[in-house]
């Protein structure tokens, strides 16, 4: 009857599984007994043992006895063990002798929104790093489920950040980190390019990856690498450029963890980033939507890149179709998805593989982005200009009947779009008289401005009329080189109250959010790309409101554009919040042969297929 | 005991049984490093008590279940012995009569009932309370024993990373148990 002996280990004493029986009859009466033990356990005072030597039962001759059996059974248990994360170790052999040592940015002043990090965080928020579904090992699954919160792995203790990463921020760097194919999609100023940098420097630093190679457009290389020195100053990074020798030497024999290569330079160098033994463990594209046309020069050398993880950062994956999305996807995740594919199908296999927030839905506290449309009347020199070049361009475009284009249309478009700039006969403009007006207030005020059209033509025109505020160009014809001192110029120098950009050159990755306005000169095909632009000012760190003004000549070719983007938008807005199908976001051929009502006495006219 | 601890040998070993609705009491030990990451991870599979169990172990059956069965199942097959055990269960107290590491438990709601009478489900000790950083741990033993007791714990945990709260382990137990059941199931 003895369960329990004093000299008897006593975890061993009790490691067997149930009882195999229990009987019911008379209770023992027991004496108790101390027991010896550890510092610790000798501080419990209670018995634990039955003294029965001197105990004797009474007879059971006339007692029945009911047995009630257990049957024993022993406790099946599961055990994982996981190698060191290494976080905390990891950064000494992350560094190299070359890489000078850490230092903390500190906050800017007019980064207010990004608070220090501080080390008494709310520990109630808690991010966690949850496993793709396509991860298969249950073992991986659950290293990846057992790590604290990001806010903990994260908190200064083992790697340092120059600001407090906001919640949503977390979240994305959860989502990227455990994955092998990803698609980070966040609307433009939501920080993807810091989430991108801290998961890839959490992969480095846990061994997870070795070596990256990041692909920018060119003008975003230097912006690149200006991100890497504030948020993961102890990775060495290296940017391929250079003449052939020096870029073979980049591709074969840089040490550095991260290559930063160009869009550009791709193709001419296809034969050193597609080898066999330029294997990278991460290939992450930025504006990812340079490879939405999957079967241009670039998305065939992007495909054949060697990796073994491939992540794309785009503020928009759906730019004008479906279609886009399954470009990026043939990088991201080739074979994901195909054009054939329902919407439904395309969003149900995508699901786990894309991440996009938008502003609206995280950024309660972003400071207003205030929209204001200016509506404006063309001179009187414009109105005459404008109306010559309609008619006689609708005419002649009715005249050619099935010899019409799109291409016809569209050179039409962009001459009424350019007099609606000026007129080109006596550059008088009634948007330049509007936006002189505007900048009196803004220089007054101490702020900058940045001021996006379509031509570089039209920038060199408006930088002649406002030699007041000494205006800076960022555009196509400033080379590469010059940039940057450029944007320094801007940010720093009190004086320079405005910069003047085009679309192309500025509407992507360029971090100007101490710009409080925006001016939209002329107007963009297409809505996403008006957004980037905008997101140049408008985007985490920005001190206050900002306001955007679309100069929209009223009654005009603009007005019947800027309608149909408004509708476009509205829809769009309406498919990323619910979800839905998505649609075209530029103008189709229809809109752009509607935008001028042309037909003939035989009826509409039908355009002939051609590339516009 | 007598070793002084440094930070690269503190281990703790977090330890919770929960009652899965449908399969039975199911235990999870993770044992992670100071800061919290994960070092082992075990899991039972879930036991189930029927009803004869019950009524002959009445409100004892859980400080039985959880620590004799469930409880040193999953420590036996741990290959890192952590410095402390903390536990979430109140019934779990009594793995202290069973090894030779402290164990504590975090007061919760939970475990109200338990510790207002902790006799009555069987802890063969008595149990008090003390506060570390906000959060109410408990102790075996009385008045009298506590202040040894509660510097060793407090020594211990000293070592352990002050930016994770110590009901977070749990809820990554809570989730991988999900997780490796939903896997066997």
């Amino acid at each position: 009857m003895d369960r329990i002996s004093e000299n008897m280990p006593r975890h061993a004493a009790v490691s067997g599984p149930f009882p195999d029986s229990v009987s019911v009859g008379p209770e023992p009466r027991a004496g108790m007994v101390g027991l010896s033990g550890s510092d610790w356990q000798s501080a419990l005072a209670p018995a634990q043992a039955l003294q029965l030597s001197s105990w004797r039962p009474e007879p059971l001759n006339e007692t029945p006895i009911i047995s009630a059996a257990f049957r024993s059974r022993g406790i099946k248990t599961n055990s994982y063990f996981f190698s060191d994360f290494g976080l905390e170790t990891a950064a000494k052999q992350c560094a190299t002798d070359d890489v000078r040592s850490v230092t903390i940015a500190q906050p800017e002043a007019n980064s207010a929104a990004q608070p220090a990090v501080d080390h008494a965080r709310d520990m109630s928020r808690r991010t966690r790093i949850l496993p793709p579904t396509d991860m298969i090992k249950l073992q991986d699954r659950l290293f990846l489920m057992l790590q604290p919160p990001l806010e903990s792995l994260l908190d200064g203790q083992t790697m340092e950040f120059p600001f407090e990463p906001f919640p949503f921020q977390f979240a994305g760097i959860a989502f990227l980190f455990p994955r092998y194919n990803a698609i980070l999609a966040d609307e433009m100023g939501l920080g993807k390019t810091m989430q991108c940098i801290t998961a890839m420097r959490m992969l480095l630093r846990t061994g997870q990856v070795k070596n990256i190679l990041l692909i920018c457009p060119k003008p975003l290389v230097s912006n690149w690498q200006r991100e890497f020195q504030a948020w993961a100053p102890e990775i060495t990074v290296a940017a391929i450029s250079g003449n052939q020798t020096q870029r073979i030497w980049h591709w074969q024999s840089n040490p550095a963890m991260i290559k930063i290569a160009n869009y550009e330079l791709l193709t001419r160098d296809e034969k050193y980033v597609t080898a066999d033994t330029s294997l990278h463990d991460l290939v992450v594209l930025d504006e990812a939507q340079r490879v939405k046309n999957k079967t241009n020069a670039t998305s065939l050398v992007v495909q054949k890149i060697p990796r073994r993880r491939s992540w794309a950062l785009t503020g928009t994956p759906i730019e004008n179709g479906i279609e886009d999305l399954v470009g990026i996807c043939e990088f991201a995740s080739p074979g994901t998805v195909s054009v054939g594919m329902s919407p439904r199908e395309i969003r149900s296999r995508v699901g786990d593989l894309i991440l996009r927030r938008t502003k609206d839905l995280v950024m309660h506290d972003m400071p207003p982005r205030l929209m204001r449309d200016a509506e404006l009347e063309l001179s009187a020199e414009q109105w005459a200009s404008y109306q010559s070049a309609e008619n006689d361009g609708v005419i002649r475009l009715n005249s050619m009947g099935d010899e019409l284009t799109i291409k016809h249309v569209f050179e039409l478009v962009l001459r009424l779009k350019q007099i609606c700039n000026f007129d080109p006969v006596t550059h008088t403009s009634s948007k330049l008289d509007r936006m002189l007006a505007d900048m009196e207030e803004v220089a007054a005020s101490g702020q900058k401005a940045i001021v996006f059209s379509q031509w570089v033509d039209t920038l060199e025109v408006i930088a002649q009329r406002l030699p007041q505020y000494q205006p800076l160009q960022y555009h196509g014809r400033i080379p590469a080189n010059q940039r940057d001192p450029i944007l320094r110029e801007f940010k720093e120098n009190p004086r320079r109250n405005v910069l003047l950009m085009s679309y192309g050159a500025g509407s992507v990755g360029l971090n100007l959010q101490f710009s409080r306005y925006v001016f939209l000169f002329d107007r963009w095909w297409n809505p996403a790309v008006e957004d980037q632009a905008i997101n140049r000012a408008h985007r985490i760190g920005a001190a206050g409101s900002v306001t955007i003004t679309r100069m929209i000549m009223t009654g005009t070719i603009e007005q019947r554009i800027h309608d149909i983007l408004e509708a476009k938008r509205e829809l769009f807005r309406e498919i990323l919040s619910e979800n839905a199908t998505p649609n075209k976001r530029g103008l189709t051929k229809d809109e752009i042969f509607g935008l001028f009502n042309l037909s003939t006495p035989q009826g509409k006219i039908i355009p002939k297929p051609h590339a516009a | 005991m007598n070793k002084p601890l440094t930070n690269s040998q503190t281990t703790f070993g977090f330890i919770s049984v929960r009652e899965v609705e449908g399969l039975g009491h199911c235990g999870g030990l993770l044992i992670v490093s100071q800061i919290g990451r994960p070092i082992e991870f075990h899991c039972s599979a879930p036991v189930a008590i029927n009803r004869a169990q019950r009524i002959l172990y009445g409100r004892t059956y859980e400080t039985f279940l959880y620590c004799e069965q469930i409880g040193l199942a999953l420590i036996d097959e741990a290959k890192t012995k952590p410095q402390l055990y903390i536990a979430n269960c109140g019934p779990m107290l009594s793995l202290n009569t069973l090894i030779d590491v402290p164990a504590v438990v975090l007061g919760d709601e939970q475990n109200a009932e338990f510790f207002a009478n902790p006799a009555d489900f069987g802890l063969p000790c008595q149990a008090t309370s003390f506060d570390m950083d906000c959060q109410t741990l408990w102790l075996p033993g009385g008045h009298l024993e506590q202040p040894q007791r509660l510097k060793i714990v407090r020594t211990l945990m000293e070592a352990f990373t002050k930016s994770l709260p110590l009901d977070e382990p749990f809820e990554r137990i809570q989730k991988a148990i999900e997780e490796a059941h939903a896997v066997a199931r």
